[in-house]
């Protein structure tokens, strides 16, 4: 049987790997087997603004200042640890400009089913 | 082969397999165990500058004469951002599941049941209510 622990620490290791976010102008539709955004805004890369370790929780929030994708439409973005995605969301597209800050908070959530 | 040859064979075969079998296959519990990663909603929010002060902007840089992308007197700090606005709620495959492990996308304003984030429940008794809020959003 998969221990508490040991599932606690499965989720420790995510929450421990994931690092950054990535933003792009992709209007494809997201596929499992897609490797992350597909067309990235440069300079989107960057660090998670936060992200929070609760029970079989993590919440990660990535922030795209009044300085990143001025002038994009934002479409896509990712969760990663720096190289590799653990997800791709896209969604209608968001106009960037430099008077707004854009912020998109990401949730998952773990479980052991018996 | 004669009949007396088979029925020698029958009578081996019989021999061979003696009494009833009284050993037992032994089975073994196997718990199938399945750990599952779920994505939630995400929830898109824009937070417009207004007359807070940016350093580096090209509107709101400026102190002094110049007014904020709201047409405002620009201040320090954070005192004049819009506040953050939700502009999008995204449901992985277009599906929402509620859980009740947050309160996040409950409607206060209209819910009357109660909501445990704890037992993960919902409980609606007569003449009460749970609203979900902008579930969807894009």
């Amino acid at each position: 049987m998969i221990l508490d622990i040991g599932f606690n620490e499965l989720v420790e290791d995510v929450y421990d790997d994931i690092s950054n976010g990535e933003a792009g102008t992709s209007t494809t539709l997201f596929d499992k087997n897609q490797t992350g955004v597909i067309s990235s805004i440069g300079s989107t890369d960057i660090a998670l603004s936060t992200k929070v370790l609760a029970t079989k929780r993590i919440n990660a929030t990535y922030v795209l200042d009044t300085t990143l994708a001025n002038s994009n439409t934002v479409t896509e973005y990712e969760i990663n640890n720096g190289s590799i995605a653990y997800n791709r969301c896209t969604k209608a597209g968001v106009a960037k400009t430099s008077n707004d800050e854009l912020t998109m908070i990401h949730t998952w959530d773990f479980q052991v089913i018996i | 082969m004669t009949i007396q040859q088979m029925a020698g064979s029958i009578q081996d075969t019989r021999d061979n397999i003696g009494s009833r079998d009284s050993t037992r296959n032994p089975i073994l519990k196997r718990n199938a165990e399945l750990i599952q990663i779920e994505e939630n909603s995400t929830v898109i929010k824009t937070n417009t500058i207004g007359h807070s002060f940016i350093l580096g902007h090209p509107t709101n840089g400026v102190l002094g004469t110049a007014n904020g992308v709201d047409g405002e007197q620009i201040v320090l700090g954070e005192a004049g951002r819009s506040g953050e606005t939700v502009v999008r709620v995204v449901n992985p495959n277009n599906t929402f599941r509620e859980h009740f492990r947050d309160d996040d996308f409950i409607d206060t304003g209209n819910s009357t049941g109660s909501l445990n984030t704890t037992d993960k429940s919902a409980t609606t008794t007569v003449d009460t209510s749970s609203w979900g809020e902008i579930i969807t959003l894009s």
